[in-house]
C-alpha cells in the first residue's frame, strides 16, 4: 500500500493559467503536479496515479476531450476523477466533455475559493463530493461567473 | 409570337448568350452557367410567354423559384452579385440581338412580358444570393464572437486568480503573480484593440492623418516596453529619420504595429530581443519586426503559415491578430510579409506608403 500523498494533476497548455491554478491549489495544502499538454498527462497518469485531474479541454496535439478519452479507456486509470476545466462553456461544451468521460466541468472564469473547496471534498468523499462542484456550477450560473470571488 | 420565336431560336439564343458570358471581360462565368443555367432560364421564359397569352396568365412564382436556385448555385461556386445581375442582362441581350437578325416583330406587349420576366429573375436570384451571403457572415460572426468570449474568459480566469493571491498578501506585487497580472491584463487590453480595429474596419470608420513616423514608434515604445518587461524580453527601436510619415489612421496602424510585437514577445525566449525599425525605401515605409523565435523550420514565406506554425507551439490569444491586422494595413495601401531567418528568428514586416506629395521624400534612407 502506497502512503504517499495523493496529488492533483492540473492540465493546461497556457503556462500563466496553470501556475496560477496550481500555485492556489498548495497554497490550500493540496498536493499539485502540473503537465502543459495531454501527452504529458497521459505520461504522469500512468507514471503514479492523481487523484483528481483538473484537465482543461482545447490544448494542441492531445487535447482534453482525446487525453480523457484515453484515461477512461484505459481498466489501470478508469476510476480517476477527471474535472474538465474550460472557458468554452455552452451547453455543447459539456456535453462533449462529459462523453469523453469527464466526471464533471467547470467553466471559466470561476470562483476558486469554491474550486478549492469542491477540490477537497472530492479528495475526502470520492466521487460523492462531485456534488460539491454541481453545487459551484449551479451558483455561477445562478449569480453570474465569479461573483463570489468577492466574498473570498 | 416571342414565345415561339425563343423555342424555335432556342439553341441560336444560348449560343448567343453563352458567347456574351464567354467573352465578357468581368464577371467571368462559370461552366455551370453555361451548361444549366441559361437553358432552364430559357425554358421558363418561353413558358411565361405562352402562358402569357393564355386565359390564366403564368404565375411569376416559378420563374422566381427557379431564379433563386440560379442565384443560389451562383452564390456557391463564389459569385457575386454584380455577376448574377450580368447573367440575366447577357441573355436578354441575346434575345434581342436574334430577334432583329430573324426580322422577327416583337410586340410591346410582348417586350414587356419579358422585360417582367427579367425583373423578377434578377430580384429573386439576388434577393436568394444576398440571403446567403448574410447568413453565411452571420455564422462566421458568430463563431468569432465565441473565440472572443473564450479568450476572454480565458485571460479573465487566470488575472482572477493571481488577483486572489496577491489579495492574501503572501506575495509581493512585483514577482512572478504580479507579472502573470500584468501579462493578463495586458492580453485582455490586445483583445480589446484587436476587436475595436475590427469592428471599426467593418463600419468603415477611419481618420487618417499624417503620423510622422518617428512620434509614432515613441507612442509604441511606452506600452511595448511593457509588454517586453512582461515576457523578459528587451525591445530596441531603431533610430527613425525625423522625416518620414505616413498618412494612417493612428489606432489602426498602431494595432497592426502592436500585434506583430507582441507576437514577436511571445515567441522569443527569455533574455532575448526584439528590434523595431522603420525603413524608407522607393516611396513605401517599412515597419519591420524582427525577433529571436529561432526561425521556422520549413522556410515557409506566408506570414499566415509562420503564424500558424508559432501558435502551435503557444495558443494564447486568438490567433485572429494577424488577419485584423493584414486588413486594416491593406485598407493603408499596404501589406505585410514574411522574411525568415534559419536558426535565429522572424521579421515581419509592413509596408504602407509614405505620406503624399507635401511630405518632403528623404534620401538614401534605408
Amino acid at each position: 500500500m502506497t502512503t504517499a500523498k495523493p496529488y492533483i494533476l492540473v492540465v493546461d497548455d497556457s503556462s500563466d493559467g496553470r501556475e496560477m491554478l496550481a500555485q492556489y491549489l498548495t497554497f490550500r495544502g493540496f498536493f499539485v503536479v502540473e503537465a502543459a499538454n495531454g501527452e504529458t498527462a497521459i505520461d504522469l497518469v500512468h507514471k503514479r496515479r492523481p487523484a483528481v485531474i483538473l484537465m482543461d479541454l482545447q490544448m494542441p496535439g492531445i487535447g482534453g476531450w482525446d487525453a480523457t478519452r484515453q484515461i477512461k479507456a484505459n481498466p489501470a486509470t478508469k476510476d480517476i476523477i477527471v474535472i474538465a476545466v474550460t472557458a468554452r462553456a455552452l451547453a455543447p461544451e459539456e456535453g462533449i466533455a462529459r462523453q469523453a468521460g469527464c466526471d464533471a466541468f467547470i467553466a471559466k472564469p470561476f470562483d476558486i475559493t469554491a474550486l478549492g473547496d469542491a477540490v477537497g471534498e472530492v479528495l475526502v468523499r470520492g466521487r460523492h463530493g462531485l456534488v460539491a462542484l454541481d453545487q459551484l456550477n449551479q451558483i455561477q450560473s445562478q449569480t453570474g461567473n465569479g461573483k463570489r470571488s468577492d466574498a473570498t | 409570337m416571342l414565345h415561339e420565336f425563343i423555342t424555335s431560336y432556342r439553341d441560336p439564343i444560348i449560343a448567343r448568350t453563352r458567347e456574351k458570358l464567354t467573352d465578357r471581360p468581368w464577371p467571368l462565368a462559370s461552366t455551370s452557367e453555361l451548361e444549366h443555367g441559361v437553358p432552364l432560364f430559357l425554358t421558363q421564359l418561353s413558358e411565361t410567354l405562352r402562358l402569357e397569352t393564355t386565359p390564366t396568365p403564368f404565375s411569376q412564382k416559378r420563374i422566381g423559384a427557379s431564379a433563386a436556385n440560379h442565384g443560389r448555385e451562383l452564390r456557391a461556386l463564389g459569385f457575386n452579385i454584380s455577376q448574377v445581375v450580368h447573367d440575366y442582362g447577357d441573355i436578354c441581350q441575346a434575345i434581342t440581338e436574334v430577334a432583329v437578325e430573324q426580322h422577327l416583330p416583337i410586340t410591346t406587349e410582348e417586350f414587356h412580358t419579358l422585360n417582367r420576366c427579367l425583373d423578377t429573375a434578377i430580384a429573386e436570384a439576388v434577393t436568394e444570393h444576398a440571403r446567403i451571403t448574410a447568413e453565411s457572415r452571420s455564422t462566421e460572426e458568430i463563431e468569432r464572437s465565441g473565440q472572443l468570449a473564450h479568450e476572454t474568459r480565458d485571460i479573465l480566469n487566470t488575472a482572477l486568480l493571481a488577483f486572489h493571491t496577491l489579495k492574501r498578501g503572501t506575495v509581493a506585487i512585483n514577482g512572478s503573480t504580479g507579472t502573470v497580472l500584468g501579462r493578463s491584463l495586458m492580453s485582455l487590453r490586445d483583445l480589446v484593440d484587436n476587436t475595436l480595429s475590427d469592428i471599426r474596419m467593418a463600419a468603415n470608420i477611419q481618420r487618417r492623418e499624417r503620423m510622422p513616423v518617428a512620434d509614432f514608434l515613441s507612442e509604441i515604445a511606452i506600452v511595448s516596453n511593457l509588454h517586453a518587461d512582461s515576457r523578459a524580453v528587451q525591445l530596441t527601436i531603431d533610430q527613425v529619420d525625423p522625416r518620414l510619415a505616413v498618412n494612417a489612421d493612428p489606432q489602426l496602424l498602431a494595432s497592426a504595429v502592436t500585434n506583430l510585437l507582441n507576437n514577436a514577445f511571445k515567441y522569443t525566449h527569455a533574455g532575448g530581443h526584439v528590434v523595431l525599425r522603420a525603413l524608407h525605401e522607393n516611396g513605401r515605409v517599412r515597419f519591420e519586426v524582427e525577433d529571436e523565435c529561432g526561425g521556422i523550420p520549413d522556410g515557409a514565406d506566408d506570414p499566415f503559415k509562420a503564424f500558424a506554425q508559432r501558435r502551435h507551439k503557444d495558443r494564447t490569444g486568438l490567433g485572429l491578430g494577424l488577419s485584423i491586422a493584414r486588413k486594416a494595413i491593406r485598407m493603408h495601401g499596404g501589406d505585410i510579409y514574411f522574411r525568415n531567418l534559419p536558426g535565429k528568428g522572424c521579421v515581419f514586416v509592413i509596408d504602407v506608403p509614405l505620406a503624399g506629395e507635401d511630405t518632403p521624400v528623404p534620401q538614401n534612407v534605408g
